[in-house]
């Protein structure tokens, strides 16, 4: 389906950089499962609805998503900020001339995929945001709730984060839907770190399953700096994570995390694109699903260690639980390397719960519910347990625990 | 020897010459280069085919003109010119009375392949049916096996003495629109091996064919049918080399392999054609569909050792239709200097308690690239299916690149699957042990290879086992002790 028919009711911004993407979506269709990275994935149920521009005005109660440790809060409505509803001292501007000059901001990495989705926000966003984080003393807290009002409101959101030497920082989003309606969140994350910088991100995408989700996350590294990103998807219809990271310096490290669980006819597809070029970096992905009802679980997570990237150690590992006959899981863990000092390996498991584990925890009186419940809980526990702090695990288990069955986190 | 480092060994990698580099002179019938339908009749006429053989030979080229030639493979190359290139070249003189009125050059270029049909038919319990040039020259060991029942012929002879056989199953496990290639092969095919196994027989020795590209210019377009009928048994050896040439060879096999309930097929192959000098000129184009069918309870295992080929792509791969089927897939790629290998496997589980194993081992030395790609598919109706993957890369060289793209795709619950994949090189550490205890630096990694390569080694045939150490040792030369 052509891109022209998707857009016919949005107006573009006229930035430069809008202008720009317009073009270049001219005469541009959707990709299809012929295309090597949307294989798996089947944009029908997305493109075939019609999705508007709507200001953003909510009635929603946010303060159950809060995270009350957090002192900056922003509120994003259909990819409006809400100055009415945030509050912070960081130094945020917003507008679209507030991104204009940073975007696409230090070369993007192009992993040629996700371009279409990312055009579409660059030219169809009626606002933007700029984050600069230089807090080199201690973690500066950042927490976003992007709310989509939906009857048809596609949420374009075009975020620039900057950490600049030996910044830390820490951005909580969580991505949240008013009702029960058709809705497409369409976003855009544009990250920098600094030398020495350390930038962690982290997604809670848990809207109604009648949204759609489609997300880029484009880091570029410079030396010594670390950047890590978790996706916890647990919402819409369709997800389609995009994290493509490029590290530019020695001695970088990148993680990248998510965590997917799927029901009924949701679709969840994680695209993890590593550019390893520089020398003595690092790189850790971690992704564990559990599919349920008919839902269909998607990781692709690609390492390229280009040449003369010395002394690399990549890592990716993808696990899966099917609890349901109808459920299915696609895993793809690619490796290109061209360079020999390297440590790359990857795995990727798929099963269904442990029999003996299952009966193990019956045989000691445990109901067969709870101890599902308890195996499901402990798989993945994994990659919560990467979270940073105590509070914030709790934290992700309580916010999940309303779409999944989960344990609390102790 | 004592400092014998990494580099030196790249730099010995890289000077090797191909071994096998010679031209048979013997005189060949070839017909116009190109390639339409007269042609597809020319040659079909040429062996005297029936005429569904010609239906499926022209329905196919109508399926080919209407394909593209693929480039998702992480390979690089120009590509054929398929209106340059002869579709069929067989020696002159095609029947031979007894042993003695073969070509003695043709006996030489045999017996320099190390495979002399006398020495074979003597010392060694191997059959061998040797193709030169699309056109089987020789069989031995013919009788012996007809007296169990096996078939074992060149397709040209399976298709005019066992045509039934040939229809039933010919294009069953690869259709004849599976792949540009595929296509290209069902059209153009020359000839080939055709094997058939009778309910319960054992193939009391191994089955054994040597490919040889020999006419300048000619494409190989072989066809191989393997048929094992049910509880049969058999294991089958492919090797070849091909003499040194400098404008690039096409090689477009098709294989099919049809186990049915309760047989077995074990498919070894050594493949070493001319991979090209060291600047990348020359070399042969390797683009084969090998595929197997497994009925209930049979089996398909398939051991590779690929060191030859300037651009190789090449998956054998199972479809585990019957239920408790088992499928296996053993391989060693050794790429040097600008070879490019996209090779890997599928195994399709769709019956229930299906068990797959895939082991691949990936060598890149010199500027090669060396990629695994393999497909493992769960069905809805695979209950209880497993598979274990391992898929290790060795780099040798800061030029070369090693890549892993396996694409894992699971709809049933009860599936258990693993895959494991590494990339790395040779350890210091590993070489420091080694030469700790006395064994210098090249021998130090000879052991490591042979050690690295033990797991898809020791599943070759003992005849072949020899020969592909031998090879791995040529690949390598200068390292492997």
């Amino acid at each position: 389906m052509s891109v022209a028919e998707f857009v016919k009711n949005l107006k573009p911004n006229n930035s430069e950089f809008g202008l720009k993407s317009k073009a270049l979506l001219e005469g541009k269709d959707f990709p299809t499962t012929k295309d090597e990275y949307w294989k798996y994935t089947r944009l029908r149920k997305l493109t075939k609805n019609e999705f508007y521009q709507k200001d953003g005005s909510i009635s929603t109660d946010l303060n159950s998503i809060w995270k009350e440790d957090i002192p900056n809060r922003l509120v994003v409505v259909n990819g409006i900020y809400s100055p009415e509803l945030s509050k912070h001292n960081l130094n945020i501007t917003s507008g679209i001339e507030s991104i204009a000059k940073e975007i696409p901001g230090k070369d993007e990495i192009n992993s040629g995929d996700d371009q279409i989705f990312s055009l579409i926000g660059k030219a169809f966003a009626q606002d933007g945001l700029k984050i600069d984080l230089n807090n080199t003393k201690e973690w500066d807290e950042l927490q976003i709730i992007f709310v989509n009002t939906q009857n048809g409101a596609i949420a374009n959101s075009l975020i620039r984060i900057k950490a600049s030497k030996n910044a830390n920082a820490r951005i909580l989003c969580n991505y949240v839907s008013e009702g029960a309606g058709v809705g497409f969140t369409n976003s855009y994350f544009n990250l920098e770190t600094e030398a020495n910088a350390n930038l962690e991100l982290i997604n809670l995408q848990a809207e109604n399953p009648n949204c759609f989700h489609v997300q880029s996350v484009n880091g570029v590294q410079a030396r010594d700096s670390k950047i890590s990103v978790w996706n916890f998807s647990s919402g819409a219809d369709l997800i389609r994570n995009n994290v493509n990271i490029r590290q530019d310096g020695k001695g970088c490290d990148t993680h990248v995390n998510g965590l997917y669980y799927g029901e009924e006819k949701q679709h969840v597809d994680n695209h993890v694109f590593i550019d390893h070029a520089s020398e003595d970096c690092e790189s850790n992905e971690l992704f564990k699903g559990v599919m349920n009802g008919q839902a269909t679980g998607v990781f692709n997570g690609r390492v390229i260690v280009r040449k003369d990237s010395q002394r690399i150690n990549a890592f990716q590992q993808n696990s899966n639980i099917l609890l349901s006959d109808k459920a299915t899981i696609n895993s793809k863990p690619e490796l290109e390397i061209y360079a020999d000092d390297v440590k790359c390996s990857h795995g990727s498991v798929t099963g269904q719960l442990d029999e003996n584990a299952l009966f193990y925890l019956k045989a000691r009186g445990i109901s067969e519910d709870r101890a599902r419940k308890m195996l499901v809980s402990s798989f993945l526990e994994e990659v919560v347990e990467t979270l940073a702090t105590e509070e914030l695990k709790n934290y992700v288990v309580r916010q999940m625990a309303q779409k999944i069955d989960l344990l609390d986190h102790e | 020897m004592a400092d014998y480092t990494e580099n030196e060994l790249a730099k010995d990698l890289e000077n090797k010459e191909y071994e096998y580099g010679f031209t048979t002179n013997i005189e060949s019938e070839k017909i116009p280069n190109g390639l339409n339908e007269d042609i597809i009749r020319l040659i079909s006429s040429k062996k005297n085919e029936p005429d569904w053989l010609l239906e499926f030979r022209l329905k196919s080229f109508k399926m080919w003109e209407q394909m593209e030639e693929p480039d998702w493979a992480h390979v690089k190359y120009q590509k054929p010119d398929f209106q340059g290139i002869s579709y069929y070249a067989a020696p002159k003189k095609q029947k031979y009375e007894s042993w003695d009125d073969v070509d003695p050059e043709m006996k030489e270029t045999m017996s320099k392949l190390g495979i002399s049909l006398e020495e074979q038919k003597r010392l060694t319990g191997v059959a061998v049916d040797f193709v030169m040039d699309s056109v089987s020259v020789a069989t031995s060991f013919k009788e012996k096996l007809s007296e169990l029942g096996i078939i074992f012929c060149s397709f040209s002879e399976a298709v005019q003495e066992h045509p039934d056989l040939v229809k039933k199953y010919l294009g069953t496990v690869v259709p004849q629109s599976d792949n540009f290639y595929a296509a290209l092969n069902s059209a153009v095919f020359s000839d080939g091996s055709f094997c058939y196994i009778p309910k319960g027989v054992k193939c009391p020795m191994e089955l054994s064919t040597y490919f040889r590209i020999n006419e300048a210019g000619t494409g190989q377009f072989e066809r191989t049918l393997l048929i094992a009928d049910e509880n049969a048994y058999v294991s089958y050896l492919e090797g070849c080399t091909a003499p040194q040439r400098d404008e690039n060879q096409l090689h477009a096999a098709v294989v099919e392999l049809i186990s049915l309930d309760g047989a077995e097929i074990k498919y070894s192959t050594v493949q070493n054609w001319f991979p090209g000098d060291k600047e990348g000129k020359g070399g042969v184009f390797n683009f084969v569909t090998k595929r197997g069918i497994c009925h209930k309870r049979a089996k398909i295992s398939w051991t590779q050792v690929e060191t030859g080929s300037a651009v190789t792509w090449k998956y054998p791969s199972c479809i585990l239709k019957g239920d408790d089927s088992v499928g296996e897939f053993y391989s060693v790629a050794v790429t040097n200097n600008h070879q490019m290998a996209d090779t890997g496997t599928k195994m399709i589980h769709l019956g229930k308690n299906t068990k797959s194993t895939i082991i691949s081992k990936g060598i890149s030395a010199g500027k090669s690239q060396n990629s695994y790609r393999g497909l493992v598919k769960i069905d809805r109706k695979a209950d209880n299916a497993r598979n274990f993957t391992q898929c290790d890369s060795l780099l040798m060289t800061d030029r070369c690149g090693a890549h892993t793209f396996p694409y894992i795709e699971c709809e049933n619950p009860t599936a258990q699957l693993e895959h494991e994949a590494t990339t790395s090189k040779i350890g210091e550490d590993q070489i420091f042990y080694c030469l700790q205890r006395g064994i210098d630096e090249e021998k130090a990694i000879g052991l490591i290879v042979n050690g690295y390569c033990k797991d898809v080694l020791n599943k070759l045939p003992m005849e072949f086992a020899v020969e592909a150490q031998k090879l791995l040792t040529i690949s390598l030369e200068g390292s492997v002790g």
